[in-house]
């Protein structure tokens, strides 16, 4: 059984913002679809509630939830070339859901079509109604898909990298033109990325994720500036800027996210952790608060606070390799952070079982 | 620029790689023609590492790739320590490519994936020598070793069996086990998890150093860009913008493109001021069919008559800056 997500709870308000950071792998895509009931096939266990507006969506039938996508929430999906039908043209593919849904007639769906993908700042409009998704550019892709996704005026709209796919100077007007859509119809947002740099000025709020869990949850400004956890701190480190002289040197984060299958035990970023000690590979911290009780997080030494110094110091005279590829940037493989972890798992297994 | 000019050439001695009026085109329908590259020229010191920015399709792999005679351009010269590559063919132009070498960007289809990964590090050794086996393994043992795989557990596997981080590594290791002396980059990172990016800018930066390697780093994301080079180009539908020492390109963009794509970049800091107004999309115009003069005229607010009419050519910032605009957003030296 992988467990891709596991016990994250957030809130979001009207017409917010939240982002939800972490490495491929950490359960962030399959959150957003959860809360979407977009993970299709029967293997899929599901677990917990989503109160949308004071209704659980869990508890919805299948019919139910067709008249909640796209009315009251919609996605937009990373790569614009597969959510897009290739064979249907881009008119059609918004027509489709103010007909179904708003029950329009073709004219006004028409009308309303070409009124949203001028919204979305698409020109000639008109004549590009027309037009199949290859004939356009990537980012003219994704702007159709965003169309599709507001078409029905939802009050939450989920970006699952909405511009992984798409170029630096493309990604700055497709992010502008989500939070001018966001303002404009007060909508709510659910922001997926990989990228610190894409939530950073754009989000209320930001969600990491690390191996399905929530590691650390704060509003934008305090997670920049008073960051808790190891995993955020190395994230944030590890990502070269363009502010830093050229030949920074850079602050890897060793070892390789878990498998989901045998996870590691105690902590889950225990193995590649520069601060871990001996109780981090045992016993798995709870999310907490310490004295803004917006700032959550999931750590036993958490950045900032004196034990957490002291921890990095003795793993540092204990040469311990993801410490050193913080320190100096030391190239460290995969396999050795693994063979430490399970030597340090082990001891403190024994050290537990003494007692 | 996006224009021509070759201002920023520099005369030092130990400039390895040359290129000049660099043109690609590739046969379109119609009798058309794809003007992939159109007129570059560009020189990298030994021992630099060189990156080459711009958005998909301004040509910055197909110069790269130009470089190693793959394809060979359609015209324009590539000097490798004095040496032209494009004049020589067969077996000659074979065995100076052992002294080229190249990373992809994807690591795991890189990688043949029926092979172990020792015989794939040792597959140029087959090729070139030394075909003594022991001789063989040693080498490769050695340069498992340098990217840091442990070579006695990684030897007897297949790629599939480990992460992107890991094979992206192999590769290195495989373009490095001929010893050559410049390394042709496309987008090495760019498939990576940000974690694991680090790993590979500081592994590449760790065999620069130890090998004495030149490198040509090809990306599109800037922070990566300037975390390694020494010197940028910045390239724009086949065409040269600005190229320039990397800690002044940034400071001081002088081509209004390069200061299109730093403000684009986005920033890890939530106290920066993220500029709204761009929400429209400018249309890339065609490289089947690029705009007379400047090639971002179409796109540039400073764009005027000129720019239509004249293709700017390389002008003179500073002594380690250049710029190929009419417009510049930065004083330039007078020709």
């Amino acid at each position: 059984m992988v467990k891709a997500v596991d016990g994250v709870s957030f809130r979001l308000k009207r017409g917010q913002t939240i982002g939800i950071v972490g490495e491929s792998g950490s359960g962030k895509t399959v959150l957003s679809r959860s809360i979407m009931r977009l993970n299709l096939g029967g293997n899929v266990h599901t677990s917990g509630s989503v109160h949308f507006e004071g209704r659980d969506i869990l508890g919805l039938s299948p019919k139910q939830m067709q008249s909640t996508w796209g009315l009251e929430m919609a996605m937009v999906f990373q790569d614009p070339m597969t959510s897009l039908n290739p064979v249907v043209r881009i008119g059609r593919q918004v027509t489709e859901h103010v007909r179904k849904h708003l029950g329009l007639s073709k004219s006004e769906a028409r009308a309303t079509a070409v009124e949203l993908l001028k919204s979305v700042r698409i020109p000639e409009a008109d004549t590009r109604f027309e037009a199949y998704p290859h004939e356009l550019s990537g980012g003219m892709r994704q702007r159709v898909s965003i169309a599709i996704a507001l078409a029905c005026g939802p009050k939450i709209l989920f970006a699952d990298e909405p511009t992984t796919a798409l170029d630096v100077t493309v990604q700055h007007q497709i992010l502008n033109l989500l939070g001018l859509q966001r303002k404009e119809r007060d909508m709510a947002m659910v922001l997926v990325t990989h990228d610190l740099g894409v939530v950073a000025g754009r989000t209320d709020e930001i969600a990491v994720m690390y191996a399905g869990k929530v590691v650390e949850h704060a509003s934008t400004t305090t997670l920049f500036e008073e960051m808790r956890h190891p995993y955020t701190e190395a994230l944030l480190r590890s990502i070269p800027k363009t502010t830093e002289r050229s030949h920074t040197r850079l602050a890897a984060i060793a070892g390789r996210p878990p498998d989901l299958i045998n996870p590691p035990t105690g902590c889950k970023f225990s193995p590649r952790c520069p601060y871990a000690q001996e109780k981090c590979f045992t016993e798995e911290p709870p999310l907490v608060t310490d004295g803004d009780a917006d700032h959550e997080f999931a750590c036993w030494f958490p950045v900032g606070s004196p034990e957490n110094k002291e921890a990095y110091e003795k793993n540092l005279a204990a040469e311990l390799p993801q410490t050193l590829a913080v320190a100096e940037g030391r190239v460290v493989d995969e396999s050795v952070i693994e063979a430490v972890a399970a030597k340090a798992a082990a001891a403190a297994a024994a050290a537990a079982g003494d007692n | 620029m996006a224009g021509t000019g070759k201002a920023h050439l520099r005369d030092g001695g130990d400039t390895i790689l040359r290129v000049e009026d660099l043109v690609v085109e590739f046969p379109a329908p119609g009798g058309q023609k794809v003007h992939a590259v159109s007129g570059i020229s560009l020189d990298v010191a030994e021992g630099e590492t060189l990156g080459l920015v711009g958005e998909s399709g301004c040509g910055k792999s197909t110069t790269a790739k130009a470089m190693i005679q793959l394809p060979p351009p359609t015209s324009g010269t590539i000097d490798f320590k004095g040496r032209s590559l494009t004049n020589i063919k067969g077996e000659e132009l074979r065995q100076t490519r052992t002294d080229l070498q190249m990373i992809f960007q994807d690591p795991i289809s890189s990688l043949n994936p029926r092979r172990k990964v020792g015989d794939v590090v040792a597959e140029p050794l087959n090729v070139w020598g030394p075909h003594d086996i022991d001789e063989q393994e040693a080498r490769v043992n050695a340069m498992l070793e340098a990217v840091g795989i442990d070579a006695a557990v990684a030897r007897d596997k297949h790629a599939h069996e480990f992460s992107g981080g890991q094979c992206q590594r192999i590769s290195i290791a495989r373009a490095l086990v001929l010893e050559p002396q410049v390394i042709i980059c496309d987008e090495p990172v760019s498939a990576l998890d940000v974690s694991v990016q680090a790993q590979i800018l500081n592994l590449l930066e760790d065999l620069k150093e130890r090998y004495n390697l030149t490198l040509v780093f090809i990306a599109h994301d800037l922070a990566v860009v300037k975390n390694i080079s020494d010197r940028v180009a910045v390239m724009y539908l086949g065409k040269l913008c600005e190229v320039a020492e990397s800690n002044t390109m940034f400071a001081n963009p002088a081509h209004p493109y390069t200061s299109l794509l730093v403000g684009s970049s986005p920033i890890p800091d939530p106290n920066v001021e993220i500029d709204e107004s761009m929400v429209e999309e400018t249309e890339l115009p065609s490289p089947l069919n690029p705009p007379s003069g400047c090639r971002f005229r179409t796109r540039c607010d400073r764009a005027s008559e000129l720019c239509e009419r004249v293709e700017p050519t390389m002008r003179k910032v500073t002594d380690d800056h250049y710029v190929a605009c009419h417009f510049p957003l930065v004083d330039v030296e007078d020709d």
